[in-house]
């Protein structure tokens, strides 16, 4: 039995800590961190509680509250989970909580940082739990507002423009997503009020559609919005564009929620909303996004492979894997959505990982740049073994986390499309090249005099770091732990599409 | 008059049935100090008006029709108008503290000519309030400020004098074809004659342009904060908003008969293209100032774009109100941002000044869940429905222009915030912290903003 409304108070207890923390002096750091910690601690316990009451032979969404907000509008508190959103969420607000430890270091505008992180941690629950498209809409937003404003005053020099660019485009696919979402919701008739609805689980059904929403030229418009609202974040490839910037000037704890959290909202918006509403549209575009999937596993292997800063390098690897998994959703099989509901998880844990490391790195030597680090095996053997087991995971190395979304996309998709296939693997060369650089690169050769005054091994770097590597190789041992959490979910909704 | 709410407190009663009374007294009375400059009424007289007002506004803001009297009309718009106006001027007043002591009631009295604006029914009365309005703003402008800001006020004075020449003309003009001077009949009475539909176009013209005149006009480039006193701003705020919102009352009023007349159009094309211009053009005009309350300044006219825009959208039945729900949503977020722009503690924010900022800043950028995002949805909605596809083009660029305007300076503002620890670093003890009024004001406007935002308030069901 879960207590009532535990969904609620896990969107909203971040907020909460927030709002905590804007009470406190500036001046008592440690407590700020420490509240920020602990508010960030009970979503984690609270959705491990959901992970172990949910029923995974389910369909349905569990956990549900359903309030009217502004009738006048038609909004309604609407959420609930099923097997796509619960391992999202989970995967969230335990990287939430890491974030937070690994942004300790952070000693600028502490109170601003940490409740903004908070912020972001309630738009992120509050859209992978949504269940009334306006609802969504609004966590969506939070998201990107507080990550803007995370990038701008966080993030140096170069921050204020990373800030500016990742907010005009991801507004600008906002904004598509939006106008989307309204059309969507004046075509959608409630059979109970017959009037429009944002309501999401109306929506997935087509017998609520009305004339104008069964032709296909709306349907594929529609979809257009969704896919630019939800593809600008993910990012695909051409709209990455604020990707590397971001990377390169925002600390290592908005990175990390950037790439590991963040993105995934963008995966999480297709699979939820696009896909299962108009499938035929989602069918038309399936060749394009297919194909932008294959040049971003290419694409982001190489550039990743061209640069020196490591916290692009894991940008750029990061869409590159992200590349894999929209080629996998594109697939249309259960194995291939299979495969990116589970590399969405493990990438998550992965990149997670990495950024940390990244982190730990930056806190010794003050840059990331590859050509004037080496020696991190002598220096920090811990910290350089767990960054090797992170990019080996990258990697998609067979035993841990990576390899089995990964397998699994390109079995879906071998016998359909094979030169996409052979882009995927091309892909994972790639990736297998990145990482094997990085490594050399950072952890053999001798440690250079210019060391921080930071020892070999810290507590905070560990606890950080060893779950995340314990769940890496525990997901890749035995990956039905996650793949029984979403196979009935990713079932249904192939079946929606017609795969 | 059945669903009136009166109280037995012959004020109140007063305040109900006869609002403009209670306003036209109090604003005779603060007339006093004109008369006699050394009378020191001043606080007596602002207590009054503030308690007069606000009872007026109670009264209004039940959603009573009180009787319509020859000239003028009380009616849903008209009522929701005056309550914002009404409002904010007493937060003006509050605030203001000007070193003229006829500034006050001279903003009473604009206050009163856009409250009047709102609610006219005839052309006289149309015209009466342009007068008043415009003659009161001048005088407030001029009596508040001082070197540029005087230069403004005079430039508001003749602006405000053309564009009453204009409307007389139009207005003798337009009444005179229709035959009647009947604001709400002559849209009607001009439809009926097949000959006369070009007329819309200059009618149209003058209305457009009397707008633009009373939201461009304003020189928001002039009224600078450059006494110090932080006062300018909130006027430049008033200015912009309250004739804007009294004439968006108006127009939605004769749209609304306009809409029940068959075969008239609204010049779509027209309104859109200027709605466009003042979108884009004030935005972009706002991101390139450097200074906050510019920048909020020549916002606000892209906002009134919006407004104008929402015009075009707005004559199906569902969305009537839509141009004056877009202007309430902003007007206490935006006034509530000019008075902290205008009055940073010593030069310097302090952390609680720039949380409340922010809150109002994001909700003037229609981010959720504040209460810019809903008329901004509502518009979006319609402009949908419309197949309105420029508008559409209109509000895209103008939503993502605007997130640059709002939210880039709170970017920086966050980012130059003092950040040391040591009270005795950072300039507390040296210098009063913040004027605490404007920022309790500011944070009560955000309260409201919140609460309309989440759907706890919802002023525009006043509307019809």
């Amino acid at each position: 039995m879960v207590p009532a409304h535990t969904l609620s108070w896990i969107v909203l207890l971040p907020l909460g800590g927030a709002l905590a923390i804007f009470w406190l002096p500036p001046q008592r750091r440690e407590a700020i961190k420490t509240v920020a910690l602990c508010t960030a601690a009970l979503p984690l316990i609270q959705s491990l509680v959901l992970l172990f009451r949910f029923d995974a032979a389910s369909t349905a969404f569990q956990f549900v509250e359903h309030y009217t907000w502004a009738p006048v509008f038609g909004f309604e508190y609407f959420v609930g989970l099923d097997g796509l959103s619960l391992p999202l969420l989970v995967m969230s607000t335990l990287l939430c909580f890491l974030a937070l430890l690994t942004a300790w270091s952070v000693e600028e505008r502490v109170k601003g940082f940490f409740a903004l992180a908070l912020v972001l941690e309630t738009g992120v629950l509050g859209a992978l739990c949504a269940l009334d498209t306006a609802l969504l809409w609004v966590f969506w937003e939070l998201v990107l507002v507080s990550l803007f404003f995370m990038v701008s005053l966080w993030g140096g020099a170069e921050g204020r423009r990373a800030g500016r660019q990742f907010l005009m485009l991801t507004q600008a696919g906002a904004l598509a997503m939006f106008l989307a979402l309204l059309a969507l919701q004046q075509h959608t008739v409630d059979p109970l009020t017959s009037g429009p609805t944002f309501n999401l689980v109306l929506q997935l059904d087509q017998a609520n559609h009305d004339l104008w929403l069964s032709g296909t030229s709306a349907r594929h418009w529609i979809f257009t919005g969704l896919a630019l609202g939800c593809g600008v974040l993910i990012p695909i490839f051409p709209l990455h564009v604020w990707q590397p910037r971001l990377h390169r000037s925002a600390p290592m704890a908005v990175a990390m929620l950037a790439a590991a959290v963040v993105a995934k909202l963008g995966f999480y918006g297709l699979l939820r909303m696009a896909w299962p509403i108009l499938p035929d549209a989602a069918a038309w575009a399936r060749p394009v996004l297919m194909a932008l999937g294959a040049i971003a596993a290419v694409y982001g292997g190489l550039a990743a492979l061209g640069r020196r800063d490591v916290a692009v390098v894991l940008g750029y690897g990061s869409f590159s894997l992200l590349g894999l998994a929209l080629v996998g959703v594109g697939s249309f099989t259960l194995a291939g959505a299979q495969g990116a509901g589970q590399l969405l998880v493990t990438h998550g844990l992965v990149f997670g990982m990495l950024y940390a490391a990244a982190g730990g790195l930056l806190d010794r030597k003050g840059h990331l740049d590859l050509e004037r680090w080496g020696g991190l095996y002598r220096s920090a053997p811990a910290l350089g073994a767990l960054l090797t087991l992170g990019l080996l995971a990258a990697w998609g190395m067979p035993g841990l986390a990576l390899y089995p979304g990964v397998a699994m996309i390109v079995a879906g998709v071998l016998s359909s499309h094979p030169a996409v296939a052979l882009a995927c693997a091309l892909g994972l060369l790639l990736a297998a090249a990145w990482t094997s650089r990085v490594v050399v690169r950072i952890c053999l050769g001798e440690p250079s005099e210019d060391l921080g005054d930071v020892p070999a091994v810290r507590g905070r770097e560990l606890g950080v770091l060893l779950p995340l590597a314990i769940l890496l190789v525990g997901l890749g041992v035995y990956p039905r732990l996650l793949a029984d959490l979403i196979a009935t979910t990713l079932a249904g909704l192939v079946r929606v599409v017609g795969g | 008059m059945g669903g009136v709410q009166v109280l037995e407190v012959p004020a109140f009663q007063l305040a109900v049935w006869r609002p403009e009374l209670v306003l036209a007294a109090t604003a005779l009375l603060s007339l006093a100090p004109l008369v006699w400059p050394h009378l020191r009424l001043r606080v007596p007289v602002m207590a009054g008006l503030a308690v007069a007002t606000g009872l007026a506004a109670t009264g209004l803001s039940t959603g009573s029709v009180a009787p319509a009297g020859p000239h003028f009309l009380l009616d849903g718009p008209a009522t929701l108008a005056r309550l914002v106006v009404v409002s904010l001027a007493l937060v003006v007043q509050l605030v203001l503290k000007p070193r003229d002591d006829r500034a006050g009631p001279m903003l009473a009295l604009a206050a009163l000519g856009c409250c009047l604006l709102a609610q006219a029914a005839t052309l006289g009365g149309l015209l009466t309030a342009v007068a008043v309005t415009v003659l009161g703003g001048g005088l407030a402008a001029w009596y508040a400020g001082q070197g540029t800001s005087r230069i403004a006020a005079a430039q508001w004075l003749g602006a405000g004098g053309l564009g009453f020449g204009v409307l007389t003309f139009a207005g003798v003009l337009w009444c005179g074809v229709a035959g009647t001077l009947d604001l709400a009949a002559v849209a009607p009475a001009l439809a009926l004659r097949p000959s006369l539909p070009p007329l819309m176009l200059p009618i149209l013209l003058c209305l457009g342009g009397a707008g633009l005149a009373l939201a461009l006009l304003t020189e928001p480039d002039r009224f600078q904060a450059g006494d110090g006193e932080g006062s300018a701003p909130v006027l430049v705020a008033w200015f912009t908003l309250a004739p804007a919102v009294a004439l968006a009352a108006l127009l939605q009023r004769l749209l609304a008969s306009a809409v029940s007349a068959p075969g008239l159009t609204v010049a779509p094309t027209l309104t859109v293209a200027m709605a466009g211009i003042l979108t884009v053009g004030g935005f972009v005009a706002a991101s390139a100032q450097d200074r906050l309350p510019r920048r909020l300044a020549w916002a606000a006219t892209g906002q009134t774009g919006l407004a104008l825009l929402a015009l075009v959208a707005a004559p199906a039945e569902t969305v009537v109100g839509l141009p004056l729900a877009i202007l309430m949503a902003m007007a206490p977020a935006h006034m509530g941002a000019m008075l902290l722009a205008g009055a940073p503690a010593g030069g310097r924010w302090r952390e609680p000044q720039l949380m409340v900022l922010s809150g109002l800043l994001v909700s003037l950028a229609a981010l959720p869940p504040l209460a810019g995002w809903r008329p901004r949805l509502d518009l979006v909605a319609a402009l949908q429905t419309g197949d309105q596809l420029f508008g559409l083009v209109v509000v895209s660029v103008g939503s993502l222009l605007a997130l640059v305007v709002y939210l880039r300076p709170l970017a920086d503002l966050w980012r130059d915030l003092p950040t040391t620890t040591d009270p005795r670093d950072d300039g507390a003890s040296t210098t009063s912290w913040a004027p605490l009024a404007p920022t309790l004001l500011a944070a009560a406007l955000l309260a409201g903003v919140v609460g309309w935002g989440l759907g706890l308030l919802d002023l525009a069901a006043l509307l019809p």
